[in-house]
């Protein structure tokens, strides 16, 4: 039964994707950049480069220093998403540096980087831009009480006393990156950098997705080193090991701080359960690795506003603009007019639009200052998209106002949606008529002219009396 | 130049019998040629530069005209502009006096319905020349009641011509003036005719005219102070009669009921101060009406001592429910523009943004000169012959000067109501001197001398012909620069156009996107939105202070400060207009202090103007300037790259002061367009950084990077 259903998921997921097309969002154009050849081989990263492929995307490789590696050809954009493994290099490309890594992610390209203990020149740069700043040269994240012992036969791990293969499952709240699949799992094998967040980062653009245990610390594991100052050491929960980035225009960055964690080598290394000395289980690296790209690669977690529609509601609503384009929101509304906002919303995840879950959307009505701030309700879903809708008051205040949304979640893409639309007064022929307070008015007028008339027949018929009186 | 010689022919040529059946004709053709002259005069500006629209008013007056035309009268009056004073927006159809576009468009029609297409810029940019033909023909009417149609003639020709009222109504002066003057005139001839024959038609033709005003002008408050004052004058004259009754009493009803059916005037008739003398007349004239039919009854003992404690009680009655409803409110208390009126260093001291407005200041003696020349010489003389007459038409103009005289030594724009009258005035002194020494019979109190008689009429045409030359001159000199297009002479006298305003708004038009919002000091609103037909925040109907406080502040502010004021009033574009490099003396630096001013007094936490004196407590924009002066947004846009342009030597030929010599570091704007003479100069608001830095930042790292 359960096979069945995996056949089922699978033919669906595979009629729902043509041949050749990626499963992101923002185009399949893959890029991944190693460090020179003795360093790492892109064998040593086949299972993350299989499970990219599987995806739809198209990999390139390049070599860090290789002069081919152009990110922008006469100024067009030659990938979609790039991937950096190689953190040692001082250069990388041909001359491309921080500023051109900026560009890449204003002209809307993602980038997952991977830093290591060593890493400098433009990536850390970038990393700065960001809000990342990388800890000291030679720093590595060590916990001694989460940890993976090395096996007697293993080579090539520099000092497998100093614990620097940690353990780690602390994902921060949001489920937008990391899965639940992730987090029920096995703990994620690390080894590598931590970094921190600069005082001046923007807390709703950057964030942190993984950081270690409470005993988990940065420190220079080479010979000799001593902790000299308490405060400069990075550990606990302010250290983060991986970090999610989104910029304004929602292109994404993840920052790593280990290349291993990629490694099919680290993919394969089993980890002890929770409880010490028990049977070792798989860690979950594989998924978790998973999880980072296809959401920085825009593959999911990615919201898009279908349309917004508001109309006048209740006996105002208003005949002569239905009649010419009945879909078409109207330019404008009258003081103190009842309207209904609506605002469709569908969500990307598991290679398809799905109907947008999202708690708190709030509606704004903005002059100068908001006028209005409503919460949107779910109103109705249809396969793809949701509608979240509410009745408004508007203010009795005319102005251009402008009609916002703007909804902004960690992990989420930043949903915005402003429409300018000005309110206005009452027109000439628009207010009430015969009010009970203007009675007196009428009264006065009619008064005023019968009496005028009465006035004038009194006159005329009394004119000729006088005249003779007087004559007389 | 033919004409001030005709006019004095035909006013010294004496009526003899052959001659007196071609007076009409004469009197006709005069007046046609006056009419002519009057519209060719002031049509320099058109043959100079092109059929343009001048200033900064006329330009919203042409782009709501442009409206109505289009969406017809219903949809102006319920037109709420969206593309001006953004957030806000301005109801028009409320706060505007519509009768100069209802003009312009009634003429419109009635030209294409005739089958003559004329594009309604044209209409609009000759309606003043005109009106003026048609104000010559008024105060022709106007000077005949109160003198004769000689000095009617000569008020006419010097009407047509006088300097103070060519400064606003050449071609392309498409203001509420241009015609409103034609009104104002009309409206007194008619109050004037209405009093003598005592006709209520004639009565209800002046309620019509006043209402015509009350749609085109807010200066019909004069018209209807100065009316009641004149009966007012008269009752206390004891010149009361049954005509001034029927007159003032179906013009005040008539007209006032009228005037509130104009949006914008509304209920002001009932309640604002400006219109409670009207109001107080009226009621005075029942009183004194009723006292007249008492008398009638009465012995005269009696009356006089009823009559005593009646005005007594009357006045002390009128004047207590009049303090009443001012101090609860319910008469709107004086407007700011009101107060300026009786103490000129009120709006100095209290609203800045109405001392900033030039024509706002009091006028200058060489102003009055240049405006009135001759006519300054013959008024106080014209006032004399008035004097030595001194009936009910010749207070009318008494008065008229008195108030006149006094309101345009107050402010500059109002030296326009006085110019009718002095040209009455002098109309009716070039009249009596003519009669006196250009009759060719010797009259038996004066003995004929023909030497003084050649002489003194010798002089006088000098004289006119002089005035003729000088308002020539002025209008060609002085009063007929459009203003949006400037022109200057190079050494050699060869002329140069100055063309960068509209460069730079039309740049605007096709290069911005169509909801593009632009911020600039007020002043240019009016035309930026006809040009550009873009947003702007705020324009020369300064009805909000706040607003332009707001704008003033961000100019004022340090960048960062700025930034953020613009990001919160959605600006996509700064507007600034620089003079440093052709000495172009009225730019935004020399009405800064004018911002910081108003700015301050909205946000007297975020501004002081003392801050932006040098220590010394001087106004200095070279490298001494105070260091707020420098981090202000103006100073910044104004020299930015502006030394850097002239290779080190740039020199601020407004100022005379050298231009800051460290080049100006801009971050959160760009410059996108400066004009070839540097005058517009416009900068974009820069985006905030997309990886959320601070702008200053991204800078830094760019400029590192490259």
């Amino acid at each position: 039964m359960r096979f069945f259903h995996l056949l089922l998921a699978a033919t669906l997921a595979y009629t729902s994707i043509p041949e050749g097309q990626a499963k992101s969002l923002t185009g399949d154009r893959a890029l991944l950049v190693l460090p020179k050849a003795t360093e790492a081989k892109p064998e040593d990263y086949g299972r993350f480069v299989e499970s990219l492929k599987s995806r739809g995307f198209s990999v390139t490789f390049q070599t860090a220093t290789s002069n081919k590696l152009n990110l922008f050809v006469y100024g067009e954009r030659q990938f979609d998403h790039l991937v950096l493994l190689a953190p040692k290099a001082k250069r990388l490309g041909n001359g491309i540096t921080a500023k051109s890594l900026v560009e890449f992610i204003d002209d809307g390209g993602n980038i997952v980087m991977a830093a290591g203990s060593d890493f400098g020149g433009a990536q850390r740069d970038f990393a700065k831009q960001l809000g990342i700043d990388f800890d000291l040269r030679g720093n590595v994240a060590v916990d001694h009480f989460h940890y993976l012992p090395a096996p007697e036969t293993e080579a090539g791990v520099r000092d497998p006393e100093n614990h620097t293969r940690i353990l780690t499952d602390q994902y921060t709240n949001s489920t937008y990156i990391v899965g639940d699949q992730v987090r029920q799992g096995g703990p994620i094998l690390y080894q590598g950098v931590g970094h921190r967040h600069m005082t001046n980062s923007q807390p709703t653009m950057l964030w942190s997705v993984l950081t270690g245990y409470p005993t988990t610390y940065s420190f220079d594991t080479s010979e000799g080193q001593v902790v000299t100052s308490k405060d400069s050491l990075l550990s606990g929960s302010k250290m983060h090991l991986v970090s999610a980035f989104q910029a304004r225009n929602n292109a994404r960055v993840m920052v790593v701080g280990s290349t291993s964690l990629f490694s099919d080598a680290f993919f394969a290394t089993p980890v002890p359960s929770s409880t010490v000395l028990t049977s070792p289980k798989p860690n979950g690296n594989d998924q978790f690795v998973r999880d980072l790209t296809e959401w920085t690669f825009q593959e999911k977690s990615v919201v898009r506003v279908n349309s917004v529609s508001y109309h006048v509601v209740g006996p105002n609503e208003s005949d002569e603009k239905k009649e010419s384009n009945p879909s078409a929101n109207p330019g404008s509304f009258r003081v103190s007019d009842r309207i209904k906002y609506s605002i469709n919303l569908s969500e990307y995840y598991a290679d398809q639009w799905h109907p947008a879950q999202v708690n708190q959307l709030q509606f704004e009505a903005v002059m100068l200052d908001p006028y209005v701030r409503q919460t949107l309700e779910a109103e109705s879903r249809t396969g793809t998209a949701a509608v979240y809708s509410q009745i408004i008051d508007l203010p009795d205040v005319y102005g251009v106002f402008t009609f916002k949304v703007d909804f902004l979640r960690r992990g989420l893409s930043h949903v915005k949606h402003t429409d300018v639309v000005p309110i206005l007064p009452f027109k000439h022929n628009e207010y009430d008529r015969y009010l009970v307070s203007a009675y007196p008015y009428y009264i006065s007028a009619g008064s005023l002219m019968v009496s005028f008339l009465v006035f004038c027949g009194i006159w005329i018929f009394n004119g000729d009396s006088t005249i003779k009186v007087k004559k007389s | 130049m033919a004409k001030p010689s005709s006019v004095a022919v035909a006013a010294a040529t004496p009526p003899t019998p052959a001659t007196r059946d071609m007076l009409p004709l004469l009197r006709v053709g005069i007046l046609v040629l006056i009419a002519i002259i009057g519209f060719s005069s002031r049509l320099f500006s058109v043959v100079r530069f092109e059929s343009i629209i001048h200033e900064f008013d006329p330009w919203f007056n042409y782009r709501s005209t442009q409206y109505m035309v289009k969406n017809g009268m219903y949809s102006f009056w319920n037109w709420f502009d969206e593309r001006s004073w953004y957030p806000l927006g301005r109801v028009v159809g409320g706060t505007v006096y519509p009768g100069l576009m209802v003009t312009a468009t009634v003429i419109h029609n009635i030209l294409h319905g005739l089958n003559y297409p004329m594009d309604i810029r044209n209409i609009c940019v000759m309606m003043a020349p005109l009106f003026s033909g048609l104000t010559a023909l008024a105060t022709y009417l106007f000077t005949s009641e109160v003198c004769n149609r000689t000095a009617g003639l000569f008020a006419a020709v010097f009407i047509a011509v006088a300097p103070g009222y060519i400064s606003r109504s050449v071609a392309g002066s498409y203001d509420y003036e241009g015609i409103a003057i034609f009104i104002l005139m009309l409206c007194f001839y008619l109050w004037l005719r209405a009093l003598r024959t005592g006709s209520p038609l004639m009565a209800v033709f002046t309620a019509v005219t006043y209402f015509y005003m009350v749609a085109t002008w807010g200066g019909y408050v004069f018209i209807i102070n100065l009316i009641p004052l004149h009966a007012f004058v008269l009752i206390l004259m004891g010149r009361f009669s049954n005509r001034l009754y029927v007159a003032y009493c179906t013009f005040y009803a008539v007209g006032t009921m009228a005037a509130m059916q104009i949006p914008f005037v509304g209920f002001q008739p009932t309640s604002s101060s400006e219109h409670m003398a009207a109001l107080g007349t009226f009621g005075m004239l029942q009183l004194v009406a009723f006292a007249h039919f008492v008398r009638s009854h009465l012995p005269n003992q009696q009356f006089k001592q009823l009559l005593r404690w009646l005005l007594v009680g009357g006045v002390a009655l009128l004047v207590g429910i009049f303090l009443l409803l001012s101090a609860t409110r319910f008469i709107a208390p004086w407007t700011g523009r009101f107060y300026s009126l009786w103490d000129t260093g009120y709006a100095k001291a209290n609203i800045p943004i109405i001392a900033s407005v030039s024509e706002h200041q009091p006028t200058a003696w060489a102003s009055l000169f240049f405006d009135l020349q001759l006519l300054m010489l013959l008024f106080p003389a014209g006032i004399y012959f008035c004097f030595t007459k001194f009936e009910e038409a010749q207070i009318f103009v008494i008065i008229y000067s008195l108030f006149a005289s006094y309101f345009a030594g107050v402010m500059v724009r109002l030296v326009l109501t006085l110019t009718p009258i002095v040209c009455v005035a002098a109309g009716i002194a070039m009249a009596n001197l003519l009669y006196s020494y250009g009759s060719p019979t010797a009259t038996p109190a004066k003995p004929r001398n023909s030497i003084i008689q050649l002489a003194v009429l010798g002089c006088l045409f000098i004289s006119v012909l002089m005035f003729m030359f000088h308002s020539t001159w002025a209008t060609s000199e002085a009063y007929s620069s459009p203003s949006v297009v400037l022109a200057s002479s190079r050494p050699d006298g060869s002329r140069i156009i100055i063309d960068d305003f509209r460069d730079a708004y039309y740049w605007l038009r096709k290069n911005t996107a169509p909801d593009a919002k632009l911020m600039s000091w007020w002043d240019y609103g009016y035309q930026l939105t006809g040009f550009t037909n873009r947003t702007v925040l705020v324009d020369n109907n300064t009805w909000n202070n706040t607003h332009i406080a707001t704008v003033g502040l961000a100019m004022g502010s340090d960048e960062d400060k700025a930034y953020e004021i613009l990001r919160k009033l959605d600006v996509d574009y700064v507007l600034v207009v620089f003079g440093g490099l052709v000495g172009y003396s009225g730019d935004d630096l020399n009405k800064f202090l004018w911002m910081v001013r108003i700015a301050a007094g909205v946000y007297p936490d975020e501004l002081n103007e003392k801050d932006f004196y040098t220590a010394g407590g001087e106004f200095r924009l070279d490298d001494q300037a105070s260091q707020k002066m420098k981090d202000s947004l103006m100073y910044k846009l104004s020299y930015y790259r502006f030394n850097e342009a002239l290779q080190g030597q740039g020199m601020d030929r407004v100022r005379q002061s050298k231009a800051p010599s460290k080049p100006i570091r801009l971050d959160m704007l760009e410059e996108v367009m400066t004009s070839s003479h540097w005058i517009v100069r416009i900068f974009k608001l820069k985006e905030p950084d997309n990886l959320g830095r601070n702008l200053h930042k991204v800078a830094t790292f760019n400029k590192k990077q490259k």
